[in-house]
């Protein structure tokens, strides 16, 4: 629609590789520098810490960070680093978990969808759509209203909200590479059309869906918190950075560490998942980055 | 635009419809007896026999559901069994208070989000814009429940100076109204602030690059009447597209900042009832929810035809 | 005068001269640089443009001049249209208050005075019932009538340059022929001067009287219409005329010398 008229003289990239590397921009780095420090915080402090995550030591309650507590200590003594670190590992497992079950859903659905078309489509997407329609916390409270809480259900409660999103990403993506292949599919040499595409759609999906799944997982890390922290997430005495945040109310009028240090965990990580995801898509797409004349 | 707006209700109607369908199938999905569950230790068999007939459990299941479609359709949600209150009344009671907080949201949220986002796409490259993609990062990754948290100990045991929970209704008074909204209103503003700041960056960057705005720079029009009365105009249009995408997001922000600051809202309806496992309230919240996800939808659909003049005439 | 756009130089060492009264037809394939050069004159480069040298314009360097008053020449005595008239008008504003724009953005013209001359200035460029095209949104509108509109905005000060980019490229060939005839008349009525920047030779030889050939960023040729089409002397500029549909040479011209800035 914009009269383009090829005159722009950029200076561009001499070679293939060239190009590949200047696209790994710094966005993507500090993201997955940034995940690499959680992990680490998440596994090894446990390891390396004096403190077990349940010890209560009623001497050491409401003390300010110092050199035997890095994070300081909540109201019973135990140490907030190491609970920290806990509550990263549930929060990832459940961001991992709850994404690779949406993934499971969703991939297959938004494949079927997109490739079929016509009343399968619609089959599939308007009964998501339904569900895309409500608030994702409040989709997950309510699985959770059903089933209870604890991580076992709310990694499926999660998922189902991201099942939507996935498939609907799938499926534009089918949706794009089937117009492309269709008619290379015609002159296949044998090989179903089904074959073709699927073969085809996947690499070109891989991106897209990528960086999806990356923003949802930031997501999953805000969704479990929040559910945790309203009481409907983990169930205690399972560890999480929601929970901890809920417990430490009472006490953050004078020792405000205690919320804190588990707020400042949770941003770091979900942080960490968006900036992966804004890097990956750069990384995909620098068309985006460069604009034209 | 009538026929527009026609069309966007007809679609309304059974996505709605598919919504109580699923929020009827809440109660009847809970596993074991949802009566025992309700009842929980006051379970007299008499009580117990009373409360299935007034669910309807004894009835087939489509009965159940057109009994209480109707119920809906004419405002009737049942009853609670904890108070035998009408659970209309409670959801009208506390509605007001959940539409304040996100209608303020809103407002905090755009008027924050797209100055910064004009500036950013502006000064592209520079400082200024790189200063505000990091804020907006910050902002899209910060909980924002823990966000009321902060700005509690911040402002309100810190400094003193703002209400740490609690709602006065408006027609109270108006200034004790807004200073409890402040607070609760901003934390859930942030999220979305992030948000909408990218997508006004990327649109007005999409909208500068286009072919009128460098015909309108040669008809020697002010800069700064380019970019407000001409680009922002245009970029608007995406822009309100997400904010009607968002409108999920604030409602259920809603939710948990409702908890954190203790208003009296349906999502604190929500949450207790869920807490309490007071079914019916919960269907009936839950629906109250999706309900207004919808119509902030359809509001969005609205402003978004009567800012796009090309919805508003005949298809060409 | 030289332009890039942090490559190689996309136009350069660029001299024209342009008298009042002239229409001077800049000529050449895509990549040679004309349009570049005319947005360089307009002011209407992107960020990473960089010009050296002069633009001299009724006595004045356009290029050292400050942008405020870059501002007022421009849509007054300095105007343009360019290739593609759908997308040249705002398409949230009706046309009406498009046009008005441009007397707002120049002057105190009340808004009577100012919907009055808007009026007057749709029916000089031929589109039907005025008034009520002056609520019309562009969209509404075809591609002729919105290169109409966009002529009547740049010629409604009476510009002393109006320089059309590719103003007809984008139209089917009847509203082609419809726009270059009220162009020839508009002209003789409205504007000094006229930098017609086109690839067409056959829009050239209706309404130039001077032509400029532009290849890889250079002027290759310049001289009256006639003298150029009869006999031309540079290599590409024969080359040009040849491919025009009816006069094609027997033989294949050798390729110029020099090289494009960039390759479609």
């Amino acid at each position: 629609m914009t009269a383009t008229t090829v005159e722009r003289v950029g200076a561009r990239p001499a070679t293939r590789i060239q190009r590949v590397r200047s696209r790994l921009n710094p966005t993507l780095a500090v993201g997955l520098g940034l995940l690499a420090v959680v992990i680490v915080i998440a596994f090894v402090v446990p390891l390396l810490s004096p403190y077990e995550t349940d010890e209560i030591r009623a001497g050491d309650a409401l003390s300010a960070p110092s050199s035997e507590h890095w994070l300081g200590a909540d109201n019973l003594g135990r140490d907030i680093l190491v609970r920290v670190a806990d509550g990263y590992r549930i929060s990832l497992s459940v961001a991992v978990g709850s994404v690779a079950l949406a993934l499971l859903v969703g991939l297959p659905l938004g494949l079927i969808a997109g490739y079929a078309g016509g009343w399968i489509d619609n089959l599939v997407m308007r009964p998501l759509d339904v569900l895309m329609a409500f608030p994702a916390i409040l989709l997950a409270i309510t699985v959770m209203a059903i089933f209870g809480t604890g991580v076992a259900v709310l990694l499926p409660a999660i998922g189902i909200v991201y099942v939507p999103i996935i498939a609907r990403v799938m499926r534009a993506s089918t949706l794009a590479t089937r117009r492309e292949l269709f008619v290379e599919a015609a002159r296949a040499r044998g090989a179903s059309r089904w074959r073709i595409v699927v073969r085809h759609v996947l690499p070109n999906s891989v991106g897209p869906v990528t960086v999806q799944a990356s923003i949802l997982m930031g997501i999953a890390i805000l969704l479990e918190a929040a559910l945790s922290f309203i009481g409907l997430g983990v169930r205690p005495p399972t560890p999480s950075l929601g929970l901890m945040l809920s417990d430490g109310r009472d006490f953050m009028a004078n020792s405000a560490w205690v919320v804190a240090a588990p707020g400042i965990a949770i941003m770091v990580l979900v942080l960490a998942f968006n900036l992966i995801g804004d890097g990956l898509h750069d990384w995909l797409d620098p068309r985006g980055r460069a604009r034209p004349r | 635009m009538a026929r527009v707006l026609g069309g966007r209700l007809a679609l309304s109607v059974p996505m709605l419809l598919g919504m109580s369908v699923l929020v009827f199938l809440i109660i009847r999905l809970v596993p074991g007896d949802p009566v025992l569950a309700v009842l929980g230790l006051n379970a007299t068999p008499d009580l117990v026999a009373k409360l299935r007939e007034d669910l309807g459990l004894n009835d087939p299941i489509y009965v159940q559901y057109v009994n209480w479609l109707g119920g809906v359709l004419h405002g009737d949600f049942g009853l609670d069994y904890r108070s035998d209150e009408p659970i209309g009344q409670m959801l009208l009671d506390r509605l007001p208070v959940t539409l304040e907080l996100t209608a303020l949201s809103l407002v905090f949220a755009v008027l924050l989000a797209i100055p910064l986002g004009v500036v950013a796409a502006v000064r592209r490259g520079r400082v200024a814009d790189k200063a505000t993609q990091g804020i907006s990062l910050v902002g899209i990754s910060v909980p924002d429940f823990w966000l009321g948290i902060m700005l509690i100990l911040v402002f309100s045991l810190g400094l003193g100076v703002l209400p740490s929970s609690g709602f006065v209704p408006f027609r109270e008074d108006p200034v004790e109204n807004i200073r409890h909204m402040i607070l609760p209103a901003s934390a859930l503003a942030a999220g979305l602030a992030a948000v909408l700041i990218r997508v006004t960056r990327s649109a007005m960057l999409d909208v500068l690059h286009e072919d009128y705005i460098r015909f309108t720079r040669s008809k020697g029009v002010q800069e700064r009447t380019v970019i407000f009365k001409h680009a922002l105009r245009n970029a608007s249009i995406p822009i309100v597209t997400v904010v009607g995408l968002q409108a999920g997001y604030l409602l259920g922000g809603a939710i948990v900042i409702e908890q954190v600051f203790a208003l009296p809202g349906v999502g604190r309806l929500v949450l207790d009832s869920v807490l309490q496992r007071n079914y019916p309230v919960v269907q009936a919240s839950v629906l109250m929810v999706g309900l207004m996800f919808v119509l902030t939808n359809l509001a969005a659909d609205l402003l978004y035809a009567v800012l796009n003049p090309k919805l508003r005439t005949a298809a060409q | 005068m030289t332009a890039s756009y942090g490559g190689p130089p996309v136009v350069q060492s660029v001299s024209l001269r342009l008298e009042h009264g002239d229409v001077l037809g800049l000529v050449g394939e895509s990549g040679s640089g004309k349009t570049t050069l005319g947005r360089c004159v307009l002011g209407l480069l992107p960020e990473n443009a960089r010009v050296e040298g002069e633009i001299v314009f009724e006595g004045r360097d356009l290029v050292a001049m400050p942008a405020a008053e870059k501002r007022s020449l421009l849509g007054a005595q300095l105007s343009a249209v360019f290739q593609n008239p759908m997308s040249s008008l705002d398409p949230v504003f009706t046309i009406g208050d498009q046009i008005v724009e441009v007397f707002h953005a120049h002057g105190d013209t009340s808004r009577a005075q100012a919907r009055a001359a808007a009026i007057r200035l749709l029916s000089e460029v031929g589109i039907p019932a005025p008034e009520t095209r002056l609520k019309a949104y562009p969209h509404e509108l075809s591609g002729g009538m919105n290169q109409r509109v966009a002529l009547a905005i740049a010629l409604a000060l009476n510009p002393s340059l109006l320089i059309a980019d590719e103003p007809t490229s984008a139209l089917d060939v009847t509203v082609q022929a419809q726009i270059l005839r009220l162009l020839r008349s508009l002209i003789d009525e409205h504007a000094g001067g006229v930098l017609l920047i086109t690839h067409d030779l056959g829009v050239v030889a209706q309404l130039c009287n001077r032509v400029a050939v532009m290849y890889a960023g250079e002027i290759v040729e310049e001289a009256p219409v006639r003298q150029l089409f009869a006999a031309p002397t540079h290599d590409y500029t024969k080359q040009l005329l040849a491919s025009l549909p009816g006069r094609a040479r027997r033989q294949r011209p050798a390729r110029a010398a020099g090289r494009p800035a960039a390759e479609v």
